[in-house]
């Protein structure tokens, strides 16, 4: 009776253990823990708003990550000091950074990263160039690479917003819709937001003004959520555009208003001139 | 006749604790010898502002090679944490007086020494060693778990506890022979005593039936009885050792259970914005992709 108990307890203590025993890998080496802790100190110095110490400490990582040729660590570094560049006005160094992994033939980096890279490049196009075809062409290897991966959601938005700056609503639309999708699956309440407003802006273009409001709705109340204060001056104006062309020029008025508020507290000239010049044409003040 | 019954109940009861106690004796003594506890050792101690990583029964090695363990741990007035390293005598030469003692986190949860400058004196009963604690990232169960003590304890003994597992459940093993002849023992002991209770329930000639059943006994079962208690006691050593092992390591290994399994849970191909230290991957800039 006795060996059968004690044969049992092991047992259970056999299937616990072995529970985690997937889980049971060799520590990583120490270049790479290291390059692992560079990195996270670059996180941590650009979330305080040191972008130079954040870039000096991805650029170590990146460089043991070199040392070492672990793929993963050279990507996520250079991709994250060229955001910083981007971020910087250095737009051409940012580029240059990212066709170290879009341009490179040596090392096979993992196609996620790659799918990043290509994003940020088409980002940097969309924001800073002229060249739309460029940026299309990016967002499409981005796609292209992504394939599910954690970063489809925002690929998808970015081609709805190259879609709408060239004209093309519908696919501006159809775009939204899909990153809408992605976003909601990987749980990403940010870049569902941002697809809501993409889709948007494509009703309000075609003029489609009810279901315009909706969305615009919709997005506000996310980016209320998330105190996106931009992205909420956007969405207010949007339903202010909206109800303006269903006519309802009251309630339109309101939400101007509501525009103003919000980006003279927080400093936006361009968003308090446009609500601005939307009031006055409202009431005939031009 | 009841008075001859309960006798013979007592009498077994008896035998039954004598056994018992001399089990517990030679699993005690097997215990000893399997933790050292017998063999002569040197205190030495070590010295630190933090303590954390460093607990009772952990290896000391030597050039990876096992030469002692951690002994108690106090705290000191002035607030540092003081170590015993009880080393073994037979490697007490090989720890000098500038040797210096590190713990290592990397694989295991060891207290490394090194070897100190040669020519220069052993270290004495109750000498301090310099201690140096390396702040690097505590892997231990899934690589990437950050799950400090828990984790770097659980390591080491697991390896024990699983090898002891095998052992035991081994049907061709000792330990389980060990336990079926034992149950077959007392199996033949239960069938005697009923011969002896019918023998003894006869008053006409009890003495004169009785004398065969107790020949048996003597001549029969206690010798067979020495013989499988010898070896049950050794299978039932490395048992109590195994258990022994269990209850010191189950609250690390379920503390290490639980970060692995909260890890698996979160695993991406790669770590995602500033919140992700537990995953201890590398994390990207996340881009909004509006703004």
């Amino acid at each position: 009776m006795s060996s059968r108990l004690i044969s049992v307890s092991l047992l259970v203590a056999v299937m616990v253990l072995g529970g985690c025993a997937g889980h049971m890998r060799n520590p990583p080496p120490l270049a790479v823990r290291q390059s692992i802790e560079l990195n996270f100190a670059g996180q941590e110095a650009f979330d305080d708003g040191d972008n130079d110490g954040a870039f000096a400490r991805y650029e170590d990582a990146m460089r043991l990550s070199r040392s070492i040729e672990d793929a993963e660590g050279i990507a996520v570094n250079l991709i994250n000091m060229a955001i910083i560049l981007k971020d910087s006005g250095k737009q051409q160094r940012a580029v240059a950074k990212l066709d170290e992994i879009l341009k490179n033939d040596l090392i096979e980096f993992p196609s996620g990263l790659v799918a990043e890279a290509a994003y940020i490049k088409a980002r940097i196009y969309l924001d800073y160039s002229s060249d739309r075809k460029a940026a299309e062409e990016l967002a499409q290897r981005a796609r292209e690479e992504c394939e599910g991966c954690e970063a489809e959601g925002r690929i998808f938005n970015l081609t709805g917003r190259i879609a709408y700056v060239q004209g093309q609503y519908n696919t501006a639309f159809y775009w939204g819709q899909k990153g809408l999708s992605s976003s909601r699956r990987d749980n990403n309440e940010r870049e569902a937001a941002n697809a809501v407003r993409i889709m948007a802006d494509s009703k309000l273009a075609i003029k489609e003004y009810d279901e315009a409001l909706e969305l615009f709705g919709q997005a506000l109340e996310a980016d209320k959520r998330l105190a996106h204060s931009r992205k909420i001056m956007r969405d207010l104006m949007g339903m202010g555009y909206s109800l303006e062309g269903l006519k309802q020029n009251d309630k339109a008025l309101t939400f101007f208003r509501r525009a103003i508020v919000i980006a003279s507290y927080s400093k936006d000239d361009k968003t308090l001139s446009d609500a601005s010049k939307a009031i006055n044409r409202m009431l005939g003040m031009q | 006749m009841d008075e001859k019954n309960s006798g013979c109940c007592w009498m077994r009861h008896k035998a039954g604790l004598l056994v018992i106690l001399f089990v517990a004796i030679i699993i005690a003594v097997y215990m000893g010898t399997r933790s050292d506890y017998f063999s002569a050792k040197t205190s030495v101690f070590i010295l630190t502002d933090n303590g954390l990583g460093i607990n009772e029964c952990q290896p000391v090695v030597f050039h990876g090679f096992r030469i002692g363990k951690v002994g108690r741990i106090t705290l000191t007035d002035d607030g540092r944490v003081k170590a015993e390293l009880l080393i073994k005598n037979e490697y007490l030469k090989w720890v000098r007086t500038d040797s210096t003692a590190q713990l290592l986190k990397d694989g295991g949860g060891v207290i490394d020494i090194s070897g100190g400058t040669p020519g220069k004196p052993v270290i004495s009963r109750a000498g301090t060693i310099e201690f140096h604690l390396i702040p690097e990232i505590v892997t231990g169960l899934g690589g990437t778990c950050e799950s400090g003590v828990s984790a770097t304890d659980a390591g080491p003994a697991m390896a024990d506890i699983k090898s002891d597992l095998m052992y035991v459940n081994d049907p061709d093993g000792e330990f389980r022979q060990s336990v079926d002849k034992l149950n077959r023992l007392f199996e033949g002991m239960t069938e005697t005593r009923r011969d002896m209770q019918r023998v003894l329930a006869h008053t006409d000639g009890a003495l004169m039936e009785a004398q065969p059943a107790l020949r048996k006994l003597n001549d029969d079962i206690i010798p067979d009885a020495q013989t499988t208690l010898g070896a049950v006691s050794h299978a039932a050593a490395r048992t109590e050792t195994l258990m022994k092992n269990l209850n010191n390591n189950i609250p690390a290994i379920l503390n290490s259970i639980s970060e692995c399994s909260s890890v698996s849970a979160r695993e991406e191909p790669y770590g995602r914005g500033r919140h992700d230290h537990k995953v201890k991957k590398q994390s990207i800039i996340e881009v909004d992709s509006y703004e």
